[in-house]
């Protein structure tokens, strides 16, 4: 029940009373807000190849993400799911079971508004963003699905490690992303110095809306990157004078259809729990999905 | 589109409540593991991969019940190529999803891991990895099948069940069960039809009728290694209960030789 001026005046209740309504108006607040700033945003988050700390899984449960639903599908992964599923036809009742019944087949028993799962064969929503941290030579069936959806106009957010993606194909950093880890001297293309433990200052490149609520900020330990080959089209985000690292340390890529953002912080327990980088990266993920 | 509304205000409110906590959560994990030197943690590699897991299969290692261990994720290709190194994991906890086989050069670290005596916890998805093709693995390793290839057709048998609520009942006297009670586990994705060795420990059962054999936890029969499996993991509402982490934590000090 709302308070009133009169149980507010009672002395026996008024404190549970004057909590009980700012509660009431916390709840208010927050549907109001839900219809404003709903999201919604499925994420497809992948790693391969490299290790790295379980924070960066542990980041995306911080409330700052609220609304997306991001789902981890570690290599060998499939990108498919980067586009919608065509609908299928309702599943039929779940058999007969009890303790050694045979069938095979997926059985459900779950409550109707039960969340989404990605098993059991349900149609998939798609996709709106792959954000990745792998490094790897993806097979022919990937590069597929992932120029497919570059081509579909999807998001994609890649952290650190997955800067170093496909060494091996042009297309993916010449035309989609705009820099790699060189791993392997390579077509006139020297390696990128990698070292570790660096302290990393860093300031705002640009205006654009990634960097909403985002003020200069510092790494303490991370993995930095030093002559990667970044493309002449990028649009730098942030940068850093640390000397042993590439001055540009977040751009936007290059692709005219696919929104794509590289971030090369994210290497370490401490960035994955500051709370400017969590900023950058929901910030990424959602101007990827073109929700800002 | 009501459903996830609905569910994003919970999350949202709960976040707002919860933040507080999980910050204070991490700073206590830290202050935790600040007080257990680094040559004192277990080293504990993660392995997922070939199908989605929830966000909290991977928080799990950075809840402070695990503030004993140093956690890494090292997913696939190569995933074990850390073995005999200076990195060498006390620990390996495997979730992938891979049911022909691992390729060589895996298989050959994996074996050089556990002909060192070292541990191997096996989650949910992993009980089904390498089902297809290395049967010294199924039988002579984790002690169990997904479905049973020694059965001409059984693997078009092969059984989901979603989302069961099941009670989890402790059996036997291992140390990794010790002084645990019974205990109901959230939604979960299960595998009713799966062949358990009879060389194999078990260590847990399920109430649910549907399965074929009950146990749904137990000890591998590997002779030099300490491996231990454990069916459940699929949902985030049993990858954040506190049994559930409870389980898998000891789990790991047995595999990594902290708890008898």
């Amino acid at each position: 029940m709302a308070p009133t001026p009169n149980n507010l005046s009672s002395p026996g209740t008024s404190r549970r009373s004057f909590l009980a309504a700012g509660a009431t108006v916390l709840a208010t607040k927050l549907v109001s807000t839900q219809a404003v700033t709903k999201t919604q945003v499925w994420v497809q988050l992948t790693t391969g190849g490299k290790p790295y700390p379980p924070t960066l899984q542990e980041m995306f449960l911080d409330p700052m993400f609220f609304g997306m639903e991001i789902w981890p599908i570690d290599q060998p992964a499939s990108f498919a799911a980067l586009l919608p599923t065509p609908p299928q036809p309702a599943r039929g009742a779940a058999p007969a079971a009890g303790r050694g019944a045979l069938g095979g087949g997926t059985e459900r028993d779950e409550p109707p508004d039960y969340p989404w799962e990605p098993s059991g064969g349900r149609p998939h929503p798609g996709y709106d963003v792959l954000v990745l941290n792998d490094q790897m030579n993806w097979p022919e069936a990937t590069r597929a699905q992932a120029r497919q959806a570059v081509e579909a106009g999807r998001g994609f957010v890649l952290l650190h490690h997955s800067l170093g993606d496909n060494q091996d194909w042009p297309w993916w950093y010449e035309e989609v992303t705009g820099g790699l880890l060189v791993l392997d001297n390579q077509n006139g293309k020297k390696s990128t110095a990698v070292s570790t433990g660096a302290k990393l200052d860093i300031r705002l490149a640009a205006k654009h809306p990634i960097l909403r609520n985002v003020a200069p900020f510092t790494l303490g330990n991370e993995e930095v990157y030093k002559n990667m080959w970044q493309s002449p089209k990028i649009t730098p985000l942030l940068l850093t004078s640390n000397s042993g690292s590439d001055s540009t340390v977040a751009w936007i890529g290059v692709h005219p259809t696919a929104r794509v953002v590289c971030i090369q912080p994210g290497a370490s327990r401490e960035t994955h729990r500051n709370p400017a980088y969590r900023m950058l990266v929901r910030n990424s993920i959602l101007w990827a999905a073109r929700r800002i | 589109m009501s459903m996830l509304s609905r569910r994003s205000f919970l999350g949202s409110a709960v976040g707002t409540v919860a933040l507080p906590g999980a910050l204070a959560g991490a700073a206590a994990t830290a202050a935790l593991q600040a007080q257990t030197p680094r040559g004192q943690r277990l080293l504990v590699q993660f392995t997922g991969g070939g199908h989605t897991s929830p966000l909290q299969m991977y928080a799990m290692f950075e809840d402070a019940l695990f503030s004993d261990v140093d956690p890494v994720v090292m997913p696939h290709p190569n995933a074990f190529d850390r073995v005999g190194g200076p990195d060498a994991p006390d620990v390996i906890v495997t979730n992938d999803w891979i049911t022909g086989q691992w390729p060589e050069r895996d298989r050959a670290n994996m074996v050089k891991h556990l002909d060192a005596g070292k541990g191997l916890i096996v989650l949910h998805h992993a009980v089904g990895t390498n089902n297809d093709a290395w049967a010294w693995w199924s039988e002579e390793v984790i002690g169990c099948y997904l479905y049973n290839a020694n059965v001409p057709g059984m693997k078009t048998e092969a059984r989901l069940k979603q989302f069961v609520r099941q009670t989890i009942k402790p059996v036997g006297t291992h140390p990794i069960v010790r002084g645990l009670e019974p205990f109901m586990l959230p939604w979960d994705e299960t595998f009713p039809n799966m062949w358990i060795s009879p060389r194999s420990t078990v260590l847990f059962e399920s109430d649910d009728p549907s399965f074929n054999n009950p146990a749904v936890g137990w000890v591998g029969p590997h002779q030099k290694a300490r491996v231990a499996c454990l069916q459940p993991g699929h949902t985030r509402h049993v990858c954040q209960d506190p049994n559930y982490r409870e389980i898998v934590h000891r789990m790991v000090q047995w595999a990594g030789g902290r708890l008898s």
